[in-house]
Order: C-alpha cells, then sequence, then structure tokens
C-alpha cells in the first residue's frame, strides 16, 4: 500500500500531520490528520489557585493567548459571583477586538496568503509570507506587517504583555486607561477599519479575477454541510466576548441556544477505541461517525461557522460585507436569514469579514466614556462563592470553553478546556478526506501542488494545534469507503500505524 | 526563497510548547523582512513550506542556528532536538520551555498513568466508551508518541550552546540575539562563550521594576484578587508572592508594571541554581522581620512559619516555569529513564 504523508502541516499553529493510504489501485483508501503532541493542561492546573488560571491557561497557546486570558477571566467572574466593572468590561472586550483583528489579519497574510495571493505556480520554497509580501505594493507590505504589531502594542497597553498577557482578575482588570492610552488606541482602531476593507478588497479581486481560485472554492471536494456554533447577543448577532451559543443545521435552521455553562448539555466528547482524539458533537444527535449532514451530530467552528450561525453583524461596513459573501456564494436572502455555506474555503472571507467587525467594533469600545474610569476592579471575595465554573469566548478559530471546579479554598481540582481547534476536529477530518479524494486520483503523479491543496483544506480552518494539543493527542482516522465504478463500496482498508 | 549562496540557514522549530516564541517573530515587524535578508530560512514550520523530509535531507551541521522553542513532553519532541542537533552547528534553547520545561513541568508533580486518567478518565464531557487502557485492536493501534516520563528541558537531551529566557522572550531580546549571531556569521565579532544566557540581564527583575524598593514587611501574604495593588508600591509589601528577587531581568518588568506579580519566566540569574528556593529563602526573611517586628521575640519561629503558611501553592507559584530544572524535581524523581 502506497502512503503519502506531509509532514509537517506548514503553516499551521503547532505540530500536524496528514496520512493518505493509497490502495492498490491508486485510489485514497484512508486519510488522517495526526496531531503527535500532549501537553496535559488539565493536570497541571490541579492544584494551583484558581484566580492563577488567566496566565497558567494562556500558555495552552502563544498565538491565542488573549482568548484563553479572557476565558479564564469570565470563569473566574463567575466563581466569585462577581461582574466586572464598566470599565474593565470595557477594557477587556477592547483588548479582545485588537487581538481578533490582528490575528485573523496574521493568518490571511502570514499562514493562507501563500495559497490565496500568490500566483498558483510558485514552489514551495517561494510560498511563504515574504513572496507574498514581495507580490504586495510596498506600501501595503510594510502597513501588513505594521498591522499586528501597533495591535499588540494595544494588546500590551491594555494587558500589560504583548503575548500572554498578565491583567485579567475576577470582577476586573488590574490596569487602568489613561486617556493618552485611549487616543493611541483609537487611531489603531481607525486603521485596523481602513485595512480590513483593504485585505477584503484584496481577496474579492482574487475570487473574482482568478478562476481556478473560484471553481476550488466552490469545488464538492471543498465542501462538506455541517451543523455551525457561534456565541451570539440577545439580538441574536456575533458577539466574540459574551453571548449564548447557538447551534444551527446545515440548512440554517435553529436547533439549540444554550448558555456556555450548559455546554456538557449538549456537547459530548466522543472517544474511540482506536484513537485517543476526542470528538466534540451534539450529544442529542449522537456519534454517527464521520458523517455530513443533519443527521450528523458533526458540528463547524470559526468564522465562516459564525456568520452561518448568527443572525448578522452589528457594525454597518462588516454587515454589508457578509451581505456580499453570501450574495456572491448563493446565501443571501432579502429580508430572510442566510443561508449558511459549506464551502470550507469561504472561511478566509468569512475571517475578514470578522476582522472588519472587530475593527469597527474596536472603534466604538475606545470611545466609550468608562473606559477610562479609574474603577477598574470591584470588590471580591476572598473565596469562591460557587466550587464550578464555565467561561468561554469565541476566541479567533471558533468557540472556546474554560470549565473549572474548586475546593472550600479556591484550589482548583479540574479543569475541561474545550479549544475551537478540538470543537473543528470532526470539521477538519471531513476537510482532509474530502480534498485527498478530489485530489488524488489513480496512477496520478501527486505533485507538490496536490499536496498543498490536500493542506490548504486543513488551512481554511486555520486549526490551532497548539490548542488543540494542550490534552489531545491522536490520530484521526477519517474512514474512506473505496467504492467501484458503479458507487458500490468495495472494500475498507485497514488503517496502519504513521510510525 | 531566492537564496544567495552563502546565506546562513536558520531553523525555528517547536516541540512541546505553546507557539508564543514562534508569534515574537512576527512582533518583529519590518525587522522580519531583514531575518530573510540574513538567513535561509530552512526549517521554520509556522512561516515557510519545508518539510521534516527536507530536514532530513540536510547534512550534519548544514543548518547554522537552530532555535528550538519547547520543551520535551514526547518521544517525537525528542527525536526532533536529536535531529535538528545533529543537523545544526549551533543549537539554541530559544524561551522558557526549552530552556527550564516551563509550566508544563508541574504536570509532573503527578505521575503520567496519572496524567492520562485526568485528560480522558474524569474530563466532564466525555462520552468515555471504554477504560483507560484496554487492549485495542493490534492493526488500529494508534499512531502516537510516547509520553515521556517527565517533561525535560532541551538541555536534558542533547547539548545546547545557548539560552534565551522568556516567555516568550521579549521582541526586542529576540532581535539582539538575531543581531549577534549576524554579526558572528558575517565575521564583524566572536560569538559569546558558549553556554551563555543571551537575551537578559545579570540582575534581577527588581532591578527593572519602576516600583518602590521592598520595605520587606509582611504580616500575611494575599492572594492575587485580594491584594489591589498600589500602583507604586513593591507587590511584595502588599503582600503578593512576586519571584522578582530570584528572577533574571532584562524584561523590563513589564508585569510588576501592569499590577501582576512576577512569576518568574525568564529563569534564574547566573548564580543562583534553583530559584523556587531562593523565592522561598526571600520570602522566608520577609516574613521573619514581619515576625521580628512583634513584642513576643520568642514566638517569633512559630510567627514567621504562620506567615509562610499563607503562601498557597508555593511549589506551583515559585516553580512556575522552572520546575523540570529544579533540585527540588530531581530530588522527587531521581532516577529518570532515557529518551
Amino acid at each position: 500500500m502506497r502512503r503519502i504523508t506531509i509532514d509537517p502541516v506548514t503553516r499551521i499553529e503547532g505540530h500536524g500531520r496528514v496520512e493518505i493510504l493509497l490502495d492498490e489501485h491508486g485510489e485514497v483508501a484512508e486519510a488522517y490528520f495526526v496531531v503527535p503532541e500532549l501537553r496535559g493542561f488539565e493536570q497541571l492546573c490541579v492544584g494551583r489557585p484558581v484566580e492563577e488560571m488567566p496566565t497558567v491557561t494562556s500558555r495552552v497557546c502563544g498565538l491565542c493567548p488573549e482568548a484563553h486570558h479572557m476565558a479564564s477571566a469570565k470563569a473566574l467572574d463567575s466563581l466569585f459571583g462577581v461582574e466586572p466593572t464598566p470599565a474593565a468590561r470595557a477594557i477587556r472586550e477592547l483588548l479582545y477586538t485588537a487581538f481578533v483583528a490582528s490575528n485573523h489579519a496574521t493568518h490571511f497574510f502570514a499562514l493562507a496568503g501563500p495559497d490565496l495571493l500568490m500566483d498558483q505556480n510558485a514552489t514551495a520554497d517561494q510560498r511563504n509570507l515574504f513572496g507574498v509580501l514581495r507580490g504586495l505594493d510596498p506600501d501595503l507590505a510594510r502597513r501588513v506587517l505594521q498591522h499586528r504589531v501597533h495591535n499588540h502594542e494595544v494588546i500590551e497597553m491594555l494587558g500589560g504583555r504583548r503575548i500572554h498577557p498578565v491583567a485579567a482578575l475576577p470582577g476586573g482588570w488590574s490596569r487602568r486607561v489613561t486617556e493618552e492610552m485611549r487616543d493611541r488606541i483609537r487611531k489603531v482602531a481607525a486603521h485596523n477599519v481602513e485595512f480590513a476593507m483593504e485585505c477584503l478588497r484584496l481577496y474579492r479581486d482574487d475570487v473574482e479575477h482568478r478562476r481556478d481560485h473560484f471553481e476550488l472554492l466552490t469545488s464538492d471536494g471543498f465542501t462538506q454541510p455541517t451543523h455551525s456554533m457561534a456565541t451570539v447577543d440577545h439580538a441574536g448577532k456575533l458577539d466574540f466576548y459574551d453571548g449564548t451559543l447557538r447551534v444551527v443545521d446545515p440548512n440554517g435552521t435553529k436547533v439549540l441556544e444554550f448558555p456556555a455553562a450548559d455546554y456538557a448539555q449538549h456537547i459530548a466528547e466522543h472517544i474511540e477505541p482506536w484513537t485517543y482524539m476526542k470528538l466534540p458533537h451534539l450529544r442529542a444527535a449522537g456519534w454517527n461517525g464521520l458523517a455530513t449532514g443533519a443527521a450528523s451530530g458533526i458540528f463547524a467552528v470559526g468564522p465562516l461557522a459564525r456568520l452561518n450561525a448568527c443572525d448578522g453583524l452589528t457594525t454597518p461596513l462588516a454587515q454589508t460585507a457578509l451581505q456580499d459573501l453570501y450574495t456572491t456564494l448563493g446565501g443571501w436572502r432579502d429580508g430572510g436569514r442566510h443561508r449558511p455555506i459549506h464551502h470550507r474555503l469561504a472561511t478566509h472571507w468569512a475571517r475578514l469579514v470578522e476582522q472588519l467587525h472587530a475593527a469597527e467594533r474596536m472603534v466604538e469600545l475606545a470611545s466609550l466614556p468608562e473606559l477610562t474610569d479609574p474603577h477598574v476592579r470591584t470588590s471580591v471575595p476572598s473565596r469562591p462563592v460557587a466550587r464550578e465554573a464555565v467561561g468561554s469566548v469565541e476566541a479567533p478559530r471558533g468557540t472556546l470553553l474554560h470549565h473549572y471546579t474548586t475546593d472550600s479554598e479556591g484550589i482548583v481540582t479540574a479543569v475541561n478546556l474545550i479549544v475551537a481547534t478540538t470543537h473543528n476536529h470532526a470539521a477538519i477530518a471531513l476537510s482532509v478526506t474530502g480534498a485527498a479524494k478530489a485530489l488524488v486520483h489513480r496512477n496520478a503523479e501527486i505533485g507538490d501542488e496536490a499536496l498543498n491543496m490536500i493542506e490548504m483544506a486543513v488551512r481554511a480552518h486555520d486549526p490551532c494545534l497548539a490548542c488543540a494539543t494542550h490534552t489531545l493527542p491522536g490520530g484521526m482516522p477519517l474512514t474512506v469507503v473505496v467504492r467501484d465504478t458503479a458507487g458500490a463500496p468495495v472494500r475498507v482498508v485497514r488503517r496502519q500505524p504513521a510510525n | 526563497m531566492m537564496e544567495a549562496p552563502g546565506k546562513p540557514r536558520l531553523a525555528v522549530c517547536w516541540t512541546s510548547g505553546c507557539g508564543g516564541c514562534e508569534a515574537a517573530f512576527l512582533d518583529l515587524g519590518d525587522r522580519l523582512l531583514a531575518v530573510e535578508d540574513h538567513f535561509e530560512l530552512a526549517f521554520f514550520p509556522l512561516l515557510v513550506d519545508r518539510k521534516r523530509a527536507d530536514l532530513e535531507n540536510l547534512g550534519e551541521g548544514a543548518i547554522d542556528l537552530s532555535l528550538i522553542t519547547g520543551a520535551i513532553r514526547t518521544s517525537e519532541d525528542a527525536q526532533m532536538a536529536h535531529l535538528l542537533r545533529h543537523a545544526s552547528k549551533t543549537v539554541v534553547a530559544f524561551g522558557v520551555c526549552a530552556q527550564l520545561g516551563s509550566v508544563l513541568a508541574l504536570a509532573d508533580l503527578v505521575p503520567v498513568e496519572t496524567l492520562l486518567r485526568t485528560v480522558y478518565g474524569e474530563a466532564f464531557s466525555s462520552d468515555l466508551q471504554r477504560p483507560l487502557g484496554a487492549p485495542v485492536d493490534d492493526d488500529l493501534v494508534p499512531c502516537l508518541p510516547e509520553l515521556t516520563d517527565s517533561v525535560r528541558a532541551l538541555e536534558a537531551l542533547v547539548p545546547v550552546d545557548f539560552f534565551v529566557p522568556g516567555c516568550p522572550p521579549e521582541v526586542e531580546h529576540l532581535w539582539d540575539v538575531l543581531q549577534v549571531f549576524t554579526a558572528a556569521f558575517a565575521g564583524h565579532r566572536e560569538l559569546p562563550d558558549r553556554g551563555s544566557v543571551l537575551g537578559g540581564s545579570e540582575a534581577t527583575v527588581c532591578e527593572d521594576c519602576a516600583r518602590q524598593r521592598p520595605e520587606g514587611k509582611v504580616a500575611r501574604f494575599v492572594r492575587l484578587h485580594e491584594a489591589d495593588a498600589d500602583p507604586s508600591r513593591c507587590l511584595l509589601d502588599e503582600g503578593l508572592v512576586c519571584s522578582g528577587p530570584a528572577t533574571r531581568g532584562g524584561c523590563g518588568a513589564p508585569c510588576p508594571a501592569a499590577g501582576a506579580p512576577c512569576r518568574g519566566c525568564y529563569g534564574h540569574p547566573s548564580g543562583i541554581e534553583d530559584p523556587g528556593a531562593r523565592m522561598l529563602g526571600a520570602l522566608a526573611t520577609i516574613a521573619e522581620v514581619a515576625a521580628l517586628d512583634t513584642s513576643h521575640p520568642e514566638r517569633i519561629s512559630r510567627q514567621s512559619e504562620g506567615v509562610l503558611d499563607s503562601v498557597v501553592d508555593p511549589v506551583g507559584t515559585l516553580y512556575r516555569y522552572c520546575y523540570a530544572h529544579s533540585l527540588l524535581a530531581h530530588l522527587r524523581e531521581p532516577e529518570r529513564h532515557e529518551i
């Protein structure tokens, strides 16, 4: 049996590899997305004082520490029975918008950019951020690099450090915002809006003018209908920082809406005897294997899933961009709710729509009068009033849940973290197998270009394997049934160990 | 990349880590372009499409400089560390995971079996279908690397030439370190002594800290959420456990400036072998000074112990980033297996 290995999948965060097994006819027998790491945060958090969790759990991921810091802060609010002061609430969300705007742009240029913005004939050695920047107008290239720097200066100003912030406290924040800081942040926010518009234009031009890209985007191999999950506000609009979790089916019908604290009632993590990888799915639907469609309990999270699940965006430019996306790809309905789109490569487009939304929201937050109020802390009991709490946010890559239990002294007794990439594992697996089946054909030479397209199926989800391996090692077996020309199942080739 | 011949080759590779050290490269801004001007990026999974096979095809010492980020937690991490060591002339343990094992090593306060049971057996939402360790079909064994019996710093596995502290290293230190090697490779200067720590100072975080010098008198240590720290007083004086006195400086003390105590991510300055023990000593001194302040000298010893007892989770706090490298860990696990 032939084996194709992509090791490591590059331009993603963390360790991952793809293993594709071919049968004697050269057809894809099975494909695996393998994540060979375990770091054990569920264990190492036990015994720590719970108020230390925002800085301990941020070490799950250096690309999205802000998301862990914030989910943790919200869990602490619940444990100690306190609400952040208005100033602290504004500071937290403001930091979060700078983070989302920066993180999405980083993915667009540094990780996905070489696939989207460069010539398809670019070689592996040319296909990187530096190649992307060389192809851009020099002024824009400079602004691409400055964008992250400026937003992380804001993050440092508000959270204490550029990477791994330190300011979260139950009921508040350890740092105040001055009017000088506000002035600086408003300038960055205004630039962020312009920059996000420019990113969207770049992407739109690409989709419109590159037929090959548009065809790949809408091809069957890159289209996998699943449920979609997102956090929405009281009006059903997307909210990165706070709200209720909503799940819609592949057609857009709402099937669930629940507070994050109830996640365990609605989401189960399946464990299979053949893998250590947990597979989150909708508890009510049960585990039906790696299957697409409404009957399957598999759901996706992240930018495209969020736009699919929400009723819209609260900011005007981003809402217009959302309408453009769904009009172009066929889900827009005048006067009605947009229908979900399941072309996974459209996640890149959705990410840019969200980047614009975060930038516009950042402008709003930077103008709030309470932002500079010195009361960033509230009075907190010395020990938690509850023994168990859940905190959640929409991380750039999807819904993030932190669940803690403590003893009466507030010492952690158990921690469960369900990160975006774990929620998305089944969806990623579906994408990898879909792409592999579409691109790997019998007797054909598998070149770098086809292999990179399979990696593109992974990158669309922007998986963060640093996050996913806070605890989970595992091989994701993707069962692909080999069929004869009439479509009848012939056999399933057994999996082999990847090492 | 169009590589000019003779450009030194750079690898930046993670083992078990969070990617924050790699993200620090993105904070270089325009200077990131200079990195590519000066180095051929021979392996850098976050940013460039070079695969493991490309790395394996390079001969011994073909890479001039490898920055390895991350601790050693799995057999695959160990393989990568050996592979990069073989392929590299110079290996840098970049960031506190590679330097000292980092926060990951706190999982070693319990055995690996307990770790696995916690992750798979007791996680709240797991829909467990089989007891952990139940036999699985041989053909379907998961293709997973083994967990090492404990978390190791890079140096425990392969010889390390230089160390760069931080979680992650401050971006200016990353830049300084790159310039040290750029200049050395261009023949403009000698490399520092092997074994040096680059990118930090020889003083402690307290030297960088803008807060007032400590008075060193605390009746009871308090927890993060219990203290509303004055913006100018020493955090230790506020009763917060702050590892500044036992931690290498150079970071600029951003955490205390933001009202958060130092947790020691820059590791220990030269001359301090076990920063956790040093911090305990510092706390004990503070506690004794507080106890001395009473009018009952005969009770000093008991009272200072009482003050020290108010430090919750001393191991997880004082050894937050350095447990794997500490005397304490060696005392607890005198014999570690070869990996």
